[in-house]
């Protein structure tokens, strides 16, 4: 019965809640995904708006730091797929989904993922993000593996409420405390107001110059910020 | 072992055994519609039926509404549900005590009660009802109702009886409260999603404003929130001006820039 697996995993994340000082409640859930799940070797919860702007809330570790930048910097992969549809997404083998995600698989690839599984984060209608799962190893998942994560992802829901509820209640900014990328937000406006173009299209071209040069987004915002590149050579 | 002469007393241990199961498969049944989205009268109605099944009576669930009037929220059967009717059209009755006391009420031989509640008990007598329970449901430190239950013999129930229809009587409770804090998580979703936004929105807007004028980001961040507070606008509500087009960069930084 899911009764059962829900407090079971339950109590695996407030073990870790408790072994990480009691902060952090979404990165708890993501390490009870690294220790529950055979085949996990990361996970991420990260939140997205209607509008396409991110905020990484929890990571297991900075590898899976990088793999939600990476696709952010992209623009597509499993995560994204998953927001979009509002279903989990399951990847055993990233190899054979090079032309459903090309730049995602090519360089998740060159970083080590073989596996990605990931779950929306829904609240009735409301969609705020995912819960993302990569694994060093391709592979099946077992039903159980599964059902456990389905649990998890609605763990991992309720830490990101949670968090956002006690931030609010002690009138913390838990945007500022999060994992954003306020500087890539403020970047985009940059180059908008610089030439005189929309949002999105100075937003494309912030992408296109990142992947062009081989760097994340996060980098190249804060060389945009900084006056030390005004994008000229991405055409 | 097994092949011995049984012992006396068995078939009444496989008859409490036999309620065990049922009052776990009840709970099991009840629980699970619990932890997903459910309908709250569809829980109320199992709720019903599984004590009538364990407890081998008929049973019902009262509530009080917003109105303060007895509303009758779930019957195991049409009788269970005419007896749970009486106590609302005559406001008297073991779970209109219940509701105001907030205590367990216990009837075990109804023929005594005229005195206590005269309409009540002369009709229920009638339907063919001999004793009466009624068990409190709470929401915090307020009744709001009770699960009763209706034996056509006079019946004296037993500690483990009465502790299986406290817990039915909380999930009962569970099952009301539930979707309010669901409409809360609900609002919080959206709060959470509509805070990200405008914070996104004002990055849009610092970064636009520095990008039109010569102010670096940190300046422009600073000129953004002194100007919303001189024309006494939420800085998001500038930020959306400012990214829609309606005001011009310039208006907003003036005074801040180089001449």
């Amino acid at each position: 019965m899911s009764g059962e697996r829900r407090v079971r995993l339950r109590r695996v994340v407030a073990a870790l809640l408790d072994a990480r000082g009691g902060t952090g409640r979404a990165t708890a859930v993501c390490d009870a995904c690294v220790s529950v799940l055979s085949g996990t070797d990361a996970a991420a919860v990260s939140l997205r708006t209607p509008s396409g702007a991110e905020t990484v809330l929890g990571a297991s570790d900075d590898w899976a730091v990088s793999l939600e930048e990476m696709q952010y910097t992209v623009g597509e992969g499993p995560g994204l797929a998953a927001h979009e549809s509002g279903r989990p997404v399951l990847v055993d083998d990233l190899g054979g989904e090079a032309t459903r995600w090309p730049a995602f698989v090519d360089a998740a690839q060159a970083a080590g993922v073989r596996s990605v599984a990931t779950f929306p984060l829904r609240m009735g209608g409301i969609r705020l993000g995912v819960l993302d799962l990569y694994g060093r190893h391709s592979g099946v998942p077992t039903g159980d593996a599964v059902a456990d994560a389905v649990v998890l992802a609605e763990l991992a829901l309720s830490a990101v409420l949670d968090h956002v509820s006690r931030a609010e209640g002690r009138g913390e900014d838990w945007i500022a405390a999060a994992n954003s990328y306020k500087e890539v937000n403020i970047a985009t406006g940059i180059i908008a107001g610089r030439l005189g173009i929309s949002l999105t299209d100075a937003f494309a071209r912030l992408r296109a110059y990142a992947f062009a040069q081989e760097r994340t987004l996060r980098a190249v915002a804060a060389d945009v910020v900084a006056r030390r590149t005004d994008l000229e050579e991405s055409g | 072992m097994s092949d011995g002469p049984q012992p006396p007393g068995d078939a009444y241990a496989d008859a409490v055994d036999d309620q065990r199961n049922t009052m776990v498969a009840v709970f099991a049944a009840v629980t699970a519609h619990l932890v997903d989205e459910y309908d709250a009268g569809a829980v109320l109605d199992l709720i019903a039926e599984g004590s009538a099944e364990v407890l081998q009576a008929d049973a019902g669930i009262l509530l009080r509404d917003a109105g303060g009037d007895l509303r009758v929220a779930a019957a195991s059967n049409e009788s269970a549900r005419l007896a749970e009717m009486l106590q609302s059209h005559t406001d008297e009755g073991p779970c209109v005590d219940t509701i105001s006391t907030g205590d367990l009420v216990r009837v075990a031989d109804l023929r005594g009660a005229e005195r206590r509640w005269p309409l009540f008990t002369t009709a229920t007598l009638r339907v063919g009802y001999a004793s009466v329970y009624s068990v409190p449901v709470h929401v915090e430190d307020e009744t709001i109702g009770g699960l009763n239950l209706f034996c056509r013999t006079s019946t004296v129930l037993g500690d483990e009886q009465i502790r299986f229809a406290r817990v039915l009587a909380d999930l009962a409770a569970l099952a009301l409260t539930q979707p309010s804090l669901r409409h809360r998580r609900e609002q919080l979703a959206e709060r959470t999603l509509a805070t990200l936004n405008d914070r996104v929105e004002i990055d849009h807007a610092v970064g636009l404003l520095a990008g039109a004028t010569d102010l670096d980001a940190a300046q422009a961040a600073t000129v953004l929130f002194d100007y919303a507070r001189r024309v006494r606008l939420r800085p998001v509500d500038v930020a959306r001006a400012l990214v829609g087009g309606s005001l011009p960069p310039r208006d907003v930084a003036v005074g801040h820039l180089a001449t």
